[in-house]
């Protein structure tokens, strides 16, 4: 029968010494009957005791393996006790510390990692007390993990690091692990990325400026022409007009103001007068209808070059908002954009609306990769050997997305090609760039939606399809047109 | 006793602690020098198993046991002086 005795204050202190002895007295003896040979000894009930000689060791082995793993990691780890003073740190911190002139203190073992936190100036002012409060705040119980990046700018170099901090025991509150690590590579991997992105969309942007002044100077210059014959023929017409046959008639009249009645009546000259003024006026009557229906060509073609203009400059310099738009229209624009040249091109354009969607999207996104598509398109029926050249203009869609649809009946595209097109570089043509596609597909997907291709093979035409989601507010469906 | 005989070796230790990893590079020496090809060793922990070494009557860590050929063996200790063992194991002469 256990007899459990609580310590008493008289017997503790003569107990407790004494205990100890018989202990030491103990394990002296078992060392010198197992010669030193033996970790453990079992008592009759199999419980194990670990030799104090063992323990020790075995003590020191497990923190050798602890700070083996810890010196294995690339990261400056220290451990803080409870009051936030740093009892440990791994060789990486210590490399840290050396290269950086830390000596202070063995490392800093023995600071208070708060009160350097609390004091830390300048730049890192504002992360050294983030990172104070966090640490308290792990210290103290109320949170399990803490991390921010940091600049921290050393020797003249510019260093990233990722800090962590978390309980030394989620159970009990007795420290802290605080662990930087160099992410200095990734930041300048990231930072070099941003840049390629911004680069990649300057040049987008300039090359859709120079896509825009190619489609002013193309359109204008279509427009030109035919200013040019009106105002050719107009000129023709004021040149060799019967005004100045008038003027002889009133000199006629003149010289003959005093017997005008028998001039006209009797002399030869004079009686033909009327039936020549007659024939005078119907001849200026039709100069004046062919030199006004040149200045309504004039006109309307000077009204067309502003279109274009004020078209190209309202896509050009839109912002990237999104603003309501009706697709159709917009097809339309893009469609017109391109006019003069699949009509020099003798390309028949067929348009099939099946719905007149309105959606919410960024107008100029959109409007550059229809101009693109219905381009290429284009470049595909008029490198066809066919007589029959025919661009498709399709708008279909459901309750969820709306898919515009632009087809030909041109070259084709080889199957083997039909992977790489939308590839950056990628183009079958002489004079491409491969950048069109590219831009067009990485346009149609931040718009949510999607650009994809459809070709049977060489000589069999292609269709671009550009689909794009609804849901927006704003998005509304129209009827079909016939 | 045949020559060829495989033995079979129990050794029980007590996790990383020193005596315990000697006795076991001293054992797998002892069985690639004199036993190559025939010995078997079986290695009881007695942190992870208690109950085992209580069961086989193993009072103390490192012990070795011989349990094949008969007759069994117990030894205590590194096993670091290699003659008292082999002669302990009935092994002087065999290799």
């Amino acid at each position: 029968m256990n007899i459990r005795r609580s310590p008493t204050p008289g017997s503790t202190h003569e107990d407790i010494p004494a205990l100890i002895e018989t202990l030491l007295d103990t394990e002296q003896r078992l060392e010198e009957l197992t010669a030193g040979e033996v970790d453990t000894v079992a008592g009759r009930d199999g419980r194990t005791f670990l030799l104090r000689r063992a323990q020790e060791q075995l003590r020191h082995s497990e923190a050798r393996k602890q700070a083996a793993i810890l010196n294995a990691l690339p990261a400056h780890v220290a451990l803080l006790d409870a009051q936030g003073i740093i009892i440990s740190v791994n060789e990486a911190w210590r490399r840290f510390a050396d290269a950086n002139h830390l000596r202070h203190q063995a490392c800093g073992i023995g600071l208070n990692y708060l009160e350097v936190c609390d004091r830390s100036r300048g730049d890192g002012a504002a992360d050294g007390q983030q990172v104070a409060a966090a640490v308290r705040s792990i210290l103290a119980g109320k949170a399990l993990r803490f991390s921010i990046e940091y600049a921290c700018h050393a020797d003249a170099e510019h260093h990233w690091f990722l800090f962590t901090v978390a309980p030394l025991a989620e159970d009990h509150r007795n420290g802290a692990v605080v662990m930087h690590v160099d992410v200095t590579e990734r930041r300048e991997v990231e930072e070099s990325l941003q840049l390629v992105h911004k680069q990649l969309l300057v040049a987008s942007r300039q090359a859709g400026m120079a896509e825009v002044a190619t489609g002013v100077l193309h359109n204008v210059g279509n427009v030109l022409n035919s200013v040019n014959v009106s105002a050719t023929l107009i000129a023709n017409q004021v040149h060799h007009s019967k005004a100045a046959d008038l003027a002889k008639v009133c000199v006629l009249l003149e010289q003959h103001q005093a017997d005008l009645g028998a001039f006209l009546t009797t002399d030869p000259k004079g009686r033909i007068i009327p039936t020549y003024l007659g024939r005078l006026v119907n001849s200026l009557d039709q100069e004046r209808k062919v030199m006004s229906g040149e200045l309504d060509n004039l006109r309307n073609n000077i009204e067309h070059i502003k279109d274009v203009m004020a078209m190209q400059q309202d896509y050009a310099t839109m912002s990237a908002s999104a603003e309501t738009v009706c697709l159709p229209d917009l097809l339309d624009d893009a469609l017109r954009m391109s006019a003069g040249s699949l009509a020099r091109h003798d390309i028949e354009v067929v348009r099939d609306y099946q719905t007149r969607p309105v959606l919410r999207l960024d107008k100029h996104q959109v409007i550059q990769i229809l101009v693109n598509l219905i381009r290429n398109a284009g470049y595909a029926c008029d490198e066809s050997a066919r007589a029959d050249k025919a661009i498709t203009l399709r708008i279909t869609g459901d309750d969820q997305r709306v898919r515009i649809a632009v087809g030909d009946n041109g070259i084709g595209i080889l199957p083997q090609n039909l992977t790489r097109i939308f590839e950056h570089g990628f183009t079958t043509r002489k004079r491409g760039h491969g950048f069109g596609l590219h831009k067009s597909a990485i346009a149609a997907h931040e718009l949510g939606g999607a650009l994809t291709v459809h070709s049977d093979g060489a000589e069999r035409g292609a269709t671009f399809s550009l689909e794009l989601p609804r849901g927006a507010p704003g998005d509304t469906d129209g009827q079909p047109t016939g | 006793m045949s020559a060829r005989a495989k033995f079979k070796f129990r050794l029980y230790i007590a996790g990383d602690t020193r005596n315990s990893s000697e006795a076991m590079v001293n054992l797998t020496a002892l069985c690639r020098d004199h036993l190559p090809s025939r010995h078997v060793i079986e290695i009881v922990d007695v942190f992870l198993e208690p109950q085992r070494a209580l069961a086989d009557g193993i009072f103390m860590t490192p012990t070795l046991v011989k349990l094949a050929p008969a007759p069994q063996r117990k030894i205590v200790g590194t096993l670091s002086q290699a003659q008292p063992v082999l002669e302990a194991l009935g092994l002087t002469g065999v290799a």
